[in-house]
Order: C-alpha cells, then structure tokens, then sequence
C-alpha cells in the first residue's frame, strides 16, 4: 500500500525515511512546535522504556477559591510517552480540571507541569485535546475541520493529511458534510481525527464516549485502541467507566474527592491488541471489582 | 403532496382576497370623503389617484434622483456603522480592557435615539449631506454593535480551546473561530441596523433634505400634492424591504451551515 501524506510527513518530521509512525510519536519532541524540526529530532524507537516521562505533574494544587478544598490538591504524576493511562474517579473529583492542567488551558494554583521535562505554559498543538461533546468548528465541513491543525503548523499538504486520518477513523465518505449533520459517534470520530492530525505527541481526552450509547461506545473503543496501536501517542483519557479504563489503559489512576488526589494507580498488564473478550476473564473482573471498591468508598465519601 | 400545494393555493387566495378588501374599503371611504370624528379620510386620495401618481412619478426623471439619492445616503451611513460597529464590538467582546475603556461612552449615547440628533448633526456639519449621512450610521451603529458584542463573547469556549490546541495563534483564532462564530449574531444586528437606519434616513431628509424619498414625501404634503405621499410611503417600504431581503440573501450566503442546522431543527 503506497504510503499517505500523514504518514510520509511524520518520516519527514522525524528526519528518518524508514521510521515508522511510532517513532514519530514516542520521540522527545523540540519544545516549541512540530514543524521546522524536519532536521532535529533524533528517532527514538518505542521508547516507553525511557526514563524521561512524556507528562510530569509536580505537586499540582488547583484551587477555585470557591470550596473549602481545592478542586486538585498536591498531585504529582508521571506519564511516559506512550502510554495509555486512564483517569477515573466520582464526578467533581478534578478529572477534567487535571485534563486542562495537562493541556495548558488552565494554570496551577501552586506546582508544575512538564511536556518532556520542559515548563508546559499553554495549549500548543503538541497536546490534542478531545472534549466530551464534540467541539468541532460548526462553519467547517468535516474535512476542514481536521485539517485546521495542519494548516496552521504549516505543514504540506493539509487536506492530504485530514483525507487520509478520516480513512483512518473510517469516516472517508463524509468528509464534504457539516459537522451538524453527522451523528454523534461520527462527530467523535472527527474530533479524535482533527486532534490527531497534527501529530501531537500527547493525546488527552476528556470523556470523548461519554455522550454515545453503549454499542457505539463499545466500537469506539475497540477503534481507539486500533489508532493508539498504529501511532502510539501518550493518552490520558478521563472517564467514569470503570470497564472502559480496564480495557483501554496501560494503567488506570484512580481519584479521590474533596479534595481531588490520587487515591490508587493500578498497572493494567493485558496484553494488546485487547478485543472485548477479555471483559469475560478472571483476572478482569478481578480489577474491576478491585476498583469499584475503591470508587465506591470515595463516591460515599463526597456525598458527606 | 397535492392536499399541500392545495393549501398553499388557498392561503394565496385569502391573502389576494384580503388585502382586495382592504383596498376596496380604501377606495369606499375616500370616494365618500368618509368622516368618522376622530379619523377622516376628506383629504385622503383613493388608490387610484395613487397608483396614477406612482406610474407619472415612475415616467419622471424625479424618481431616479430621489431614490438614487436616498440609496446613497443609506449605503454610506451603514456602510461606515457595519465597518465601526463590527470591529469595535470583536475588540470589546475579545478584552475586557477595551470593553472597558470603550464600553461607557458608548453606553450613555445608546439610549439616545438616533431621531433626537437631528438638530445637533445639522448643527455639527456644514453639509446636510453629512448630517443625513451621520444620522444614518448612528441608527445602524448600535444594533450592528451590540449583537456583534453579543456574538463574539456567545462563541463555545470549547471552540477557542480547541483552536489553540490545534496550534491557532490569536489572529487565526479571531479570522477563523470567533469571526465565523459570532457571524450569525453579526447578521441579525446588520438586519436590525439596516431597518433602523431606514427609518432614521427618511426622517433625517424630510427635515434638511432637497432629494431623496423622505424628502419627496414631506414635499408632497407641503405641496399638497397628497397622492404622492402614499407613493412616496410605498416607496419607503419596498426600498428597506428590499435591502433586507438582500441583506437575509447575503447572510446566508455567508453562514452556509447556520441556514442549515435551522432546516434541520
Ligand atoms: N471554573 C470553575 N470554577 C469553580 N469551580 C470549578 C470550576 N471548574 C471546576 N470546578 C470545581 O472543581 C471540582 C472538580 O471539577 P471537575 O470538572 O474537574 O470534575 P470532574 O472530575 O471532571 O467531574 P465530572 O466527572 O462530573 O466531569 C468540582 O467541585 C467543580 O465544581
Ligand atoms: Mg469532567
């Protein structure tokens, strides 16, 4: 199969002609932007191994100034590039004030994040951010809407790029339409598509299935491991769904409320590629009875 | 499909057989010379000395210059209040240091309406044309601005945040994601502005003008030649109709996806 313009361009940002996708994805990447790094940038094969994380919160505090707790208190965290990690916890725990700290929208009250060990000040195209109801650009046909990010980074060849990852998300037929005109699982996939499209080396999505039903929701996952399978970017992915953080996560960081910590890391070792079959093992059930006590106890705790 | 086209049909009647009565009833009452106290139609012409008036009018060279001349005034006082109304309500809408630098004198003058500057506009220019022009462009003004303001700051935060983490920088954001978001409010205000500043031309020329409809309208009283007034009234209304049909046309033209979200509502 001859290679797309996605795929070509990330040989080209990498500066290695054989590289595969991967490598593009799990490299340290030159703090300020993707492009004009064409030269820079040394290939890393799938370096989850590699002892710099991708992500590093450092004694993160986000306070409104509303509660008596802060709605983030002292979180420290590391996430190594490439890797799936899953943030559960009761709603209002801090899981989407977390997600925004992660992508720059939202300053700490007190402590640090770091992308790749550097000071991470605001949102930048190296984080993707997918939102739980679809935040496409309404005046953009779909195709539009994901090459937006290319667009702007200046990369070749913007449509090539946003045509090849809608075929990616199997959404190659619709991409002439409005975005108001697809259902809600397409417009997911989109949005997964226009934040994937810059190749952002961070992935962070704040329950992007929680809107759609269960079918819909079961078959976006499976995808979502699929692309995750072929590009390998780092991905936080904030949900409530305990079964849904088992299946897709490398580990799933379980939150407390009130105020928002970490009340458990638990390393998920499935191997991958993972299908739905293993919802039926033992050892799945295992985990999820495991973390449905600690929610359980933490959900009772914010209802005081 | 049939019963739908046959309703159509007879709606079309009853509004044809409506507004017939209405004239009919025009026609009776000034024929008569009709005096009921409080209202009296003795000097009012009936429809067909109007619709005479209208086809001499329409054969005379007046009408060109009247309604080029109104057409004029009304092009550039919009003009200038779409252009000063758009861009200082994306400016107070994006900062909050502009809103509130520029906010308060603009709140004071906006209760003032547009009529009540008359004397002082021909007071402050030397030309009528300007006054007529400046009265126009305070009538659209805040219509144009305040629904720009409240387009700009009703955009989806989401949709900023996502701009940004696509790698948008702030000019981009401002062309690409609040310009189109708040383009369907910006529409509606320039509808408003466009009937707003109708209404405040006509007034303007009947006061200081030498052409243009208003103008010919009050001449028409002086004058005495009560006919022309209608015309004249007409005139107004398939003018300002005809501008906002245009302006609804170029609207949707540009906001494609907006005109189509409403069908599919
Ligand atoms: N902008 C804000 N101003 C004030 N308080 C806020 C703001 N955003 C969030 N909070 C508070 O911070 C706490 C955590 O909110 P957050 O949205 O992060 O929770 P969450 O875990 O994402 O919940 P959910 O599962 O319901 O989405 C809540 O108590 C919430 O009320
Ligand atoms: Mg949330």
């Amino acid at each position: 199969m001859a290679r797309g313009v996605y795929e070509q361009s990330l040989h080209a940002f990498t500066g290695s002609r054989d590289g595969s996708p991967v490598a593009a994805f799990s490299a340290p990447l030159p703090p300020q932007r993707l492009v004009g790094t064409a030269s820079g940038a040394p290939a890393l094969a799938n370096s989850r191994d590699v002892s710099t994380p991708r992500l590093r919160l450092d004694r993160v505090t986000v306070d409104f100034g509303k509660r008596r707790h802060p709605a983030v208190d002292d979180v420290s965290l590391s996430i190594a590039a490439g890797e799936f990690v899953a943030l559960l916890g009761p709603s209002g725990c801090g899981k989407s004030t977390l997600l925004n700290v992660f992508a720059g929208f939202r300053a700490p009250t007190r402590g640090h994040v770091y992308l790749d060990e550097q000071p991470h000040l605001g949102p930048s195209a190296r984080c993707g951010v997918v939102f739980q109801r679809h935040s496409l650009f309404p005046w953009m046909t779909v195709v539009e809407n994901v090459a937006f990010g290319p667009r702007r980074l200046g990369l070749r060849d913007p449509l090539g790029i946003a045509r090849e990852l809608l075929d990616l998300v199997g959404l190659g037929d619709v991409s002439e339409a409005w975005p108001s005109s697809l259902s809600g699982g397409m417009q997911q996939r989109v949005g997964i598509a226009r934040a994937l499209a810059t190749k952002p080396p961070v992935l962070l999505m704040d329950e992007p299935f929680g809107a759609l039903d269960a079918q819909t929701r079961s078959l976006m996952q499976e995808e979502l491991l699929s692309i995750w399978d072929r590009l390998r970017p780092t991905v936080v992915f904030v949900t409530h769904d305990i079964e849904e953080a088992i299946f897709l996560a490398d580990r799933v960081v379980v939150m407390e409320a009130l105020p928002g910590r970490i009340a458990r890391e638990i390393q998920i070792p499935f191997p991958r590629p993972r299908s739905h079959d293993i919802f039926d093992q033992q050892a799945f059930i295992e985990r999820r009875r495991e973390i449905a006590d600690i929610i359980r106890v933490e959900a009772r705790k914010s209802f005081r | 499909m049939a019963s739908s086209t046959e309703t159509g049909f007879v709606r079309w009647v009853l509004g044809a057989a409506s507004i017939a009565v209405c004239l009919l009833a025009w026609q009776t009452a000034s024929t008569l010379r009709l005096n009921l106290g409080l209202v009296t139609f003795t000097n009012v012409p009936p429809p067909t000395d109007v619709l005479e008036a209208a086809l001499a009018l329409a054969q005379s060279s007046k009408l060109f210059d009247h309604v080029s001349s109104s057409l004029a005034r009304v092009s550039a006082g919009y003009s200038i209040a779409a252009v000063f109304g758009i861009a200082l309500g994306l400016a107070i809408g994006r900062s909050r240091r502009a809103g509130d630098f520029l906010l308060p004198p603009l709140e004071i003058l906006r209760p003032i309406p547009a009529v009540a500057w008359i004397p002082l506009a021909v007071l402050m220019f030397p030309s009528s044309e300007a006054s007529m022009i400046y009265i126009t462009f305070i009538g659209a003004l805040f219509p144009i601005l305040l629904n720009t303001i409240h387009g700009v700051e009703n955009v989806d935060p989401r949709l900023i945040a996502s701009a940004k983490s696509l790698g948008g920088t702030p000019s981009a954001i401002l062309r690409e994601v609040i310009l189109p978001g708040a383009a369907p409010s910006i529409v509606t205000g320039l509808a408003i502005g466009m009937g707003t500043s109708w209404f405040c031309l006509v007034t303007a020329e009947m006061i200081s003008g030498q052409f243009g409809i208003g103008y010919y309208t009050w001449e028409s009283y002086t004058i005495q030649n009560y006919p022309d007034i209608i015309v004249g009234m007409i005139l107004i209304g398939l003018l300002g109709m005809g501008s906002s049909a245009l302006l609804r046309w170029v609207g949707a033209l540009l906001t494609p996806w907006h005109t189509l979200g409403e069908t599919r509502r």
